[in-house]
């Protein structure tokens, strides 16, 4: 039993460090994506800041808020373009998914496990773009320890609903056998609804009550929104309870979806 | 003159046969950019239903600015985005040689090579948010203001090719050269809106050192009736300058391109 475990770990340890060497491999591109960062950090700081000078609250939110939030939402970025979905989708095209499939290793648990290094890699090279913020841009951090432990506890289950959602979507590339607009479309929802243009809470009415309940703003909205002290900490249980909600659904939502999608693909494949 | 237009006719005949061959990568291209102009107007457009001016500029006004840097930018992407690959396509391989052996001028000949369709969604999407633009703001179309708007537009694509070509001759030294032109073409970012909102320091910035203000700042606040003096006609002059600068380096580059393997 033990060692079937410790063999496991060792497996998907060893996917999780492919994530950093393959990122690492330039350098260079590494100092460049940092200073073009922390341009548009720039830009944002400018542009709210000229917006709150001809208000002092939006829709209930200050200038701290909303300026920290969008700082922010610069750091969860990377949460956009998902690597695994776009290596997912290419192997469906190609047709050498079946590889992956023969393999004695879940594919689910390797696209969630590289998912999962993706978004603690990227966080750290935005750790520069975080401390410039703060030092100079006006991003205020919360002192008290349980909002950041409620932050990265939010963060992780969002970044999971959202994993699963991007899962089930792209099983519908086993039908069209292109990703590439699923996968575009994923982009745009993502972009416009998960709360990483705009704090949600400038949105009109009727939208934001429902952009707070879709899964996509369960990966941005609510752990940002908690870090950024839009929402206090004791508004943390009904988030969780969202989250869980639909962690557990589209878990199944996922499971359900690429059990018929494969089966799709053997009649394909003859 | 004629002979060049000829040969760019010529060449983009062979271009528009490869595009044709891959029309998927046509349509994710105009997507792409679509999506990501649509997202920065939707901020503005959500931060304008809470406040009607920033610095003094309404949203529409915030949007002609923004609509004449998007048109400037996508006649410089569709026609000049080939100066990106010089360094990494033409010289680390050695395939430069072949444009200096060729009895066309080599930088011609470099952007002639390829026509980047992918500027086509950006240069229709300002062109439509200038028309937006100006029809909510019951604007004056009269003969003038259309040359005006050209020349601006004009020069405005010729500021944006110029520093993207200072920046891309470093590769004739330092080989892959997308890493300085990309740090210096994303300023343009700040452009994209109201100068005012900057405060003097960073508006002296754009308008001196890195003039993509003259693309869109200057030409925008002349149009809509603000005091900006003999800026107004700044944007002719420095894309002048910037390009003879651009072009005399490109010059001193070429006769130190040793090609490879040296």
């Amino acid at each position: 039993m033990f060692d079937v475990i410790y063999g496991k770990i060792q497996v998907y340890s060893a996917i999780a460090a492919t994530v950093p060497k393959r990122r690492l491999a330039y350098t260079l591109w590494i100092w460049v994506e940092l200073i073009v960062q922390i341009f548009s950090l720039m830009i944002l700081a400018f542009f709210w800041r000229a917006v709150y000078r001809e208000t002092t609250s939006i829709n209930g939110l200050n200038v701290d808020q909303t300026l920290s939030y969008m700082l922010l939402t610069q750091m969860i970025m990377p949460l956009m373009n998902s690597n695994w979905a776009s290596y997912f989708g290419w192997r469906v095209t190609d047709g050498s998914i079946a590889i992956e499939l023969l393999r004695p290793i879940d594919f689910q648990a390797v696209c969630y496990i590289q998912n999962i290094a993706e978004l603690v890699f990227s966080i750290l090279l935005k750790l520069p773009c975080l401390l410039i913020a703060w030092l100079f841009l006006g991003l205020h951090l919360p002192s008290s320890p349980s909002v950041w432990l409620g932050f990265l506890l939010t963060l992780l289950l969002g970044n999971a609903v959202l994993f699963f959602t991007d899962w089930s979507i792209l099983c519908l590339s086993f039908y069209t056998s292109e990703s590439w607009g699923l996968l575009m479309l994923r982009g745009a929802i993502v972009f416009f609804f998960s709360g990483l243009l705009v704090p949600l809470d400038l949105m009109p009415d009727w939208l934001r009550s429902w952009l707070v309940v879709l899964p996509f703003s369960q990966a941005v909205y609510a752990p940002v929104s908690l870090l950024s002290g839009i929402k206090p900490i004791n508004e943390l249980l009904p988030i969780i309870t969202m989250q869980l909600g639909w962690l557990v659904a589209m878990a199944v939502c996922a499971r359900f979806v690429f059990k018929h999608a494969t089966r799709r693909l053997n009649i394909y494949g003859g | 003159m004629y002979r060049y237009l000829e040969l760019y006719y010529a060449f983009l005949k062979q271009r528009l046969k490869i595009l044709l061959e891959y029309r998927v990568n046509f349509l994710i291209g105009a997507l792409s950019t679509l999506l990501s102009q649509a997202a920065s107007v939707t901020v503005i457009w959500i931060v304008m239903m809470h406040v009607p001016h920033i610095s003094g500029w309404s949203y529409n006004e915030i949007l002609l600015i923004y609509g004449l840097i998007t048109i400037a930018k996508g006649v410089n992407h569709m026609f000049a985005d080939n100066l990106w690959t010089l360094g990494r396509h033409y010289i680390l391989n050695g395939t430069f040689d072949r444009l200096m052996v060729r009895p066309v001028n080599p930088l011609f000949h470099l952007l002639a090579d390829r026509f980047c369709q992918d500027g086509v969604g950006t240069f229709v999407i300002g062109i439509l948010i200038v028309i937006k633009s100006t029809f909510s703001l019951d604007f004056d179309w009269t003969l003038i203001r259309i040359i005006y708007i050209s020349i601006s537009v004009l020069s405005g694509s010729i500021i944006f090719f110029s520093l993207n070509l200072i920046t891309s001759v470093s590769a004739f030294w330092i080989v892959d050269s997308v890493p300085i032109t990309r740090i210096v073409f994303e300023t343009h970012e700040f452009a994209k809106y109201p100068l005012d909102i900057y405060g003097k320091n960073v508006g002296l910035i754009f308008t001196l050192l890195l003039p993509y203000a003259f693309v869109s700042f200057y030409p925008a606040a002349y149009l809509l009736g603000r005091d900006v003096g003999m800026l107004a006609w700044g944007g002719p002059i420095v894309a002048g300058v910037l390009f003879c600068l651009g072009y005399y380096l490109w010059i001193f580059g070429l006769k130190h391109y040793t090609s490879t393997g040296s």
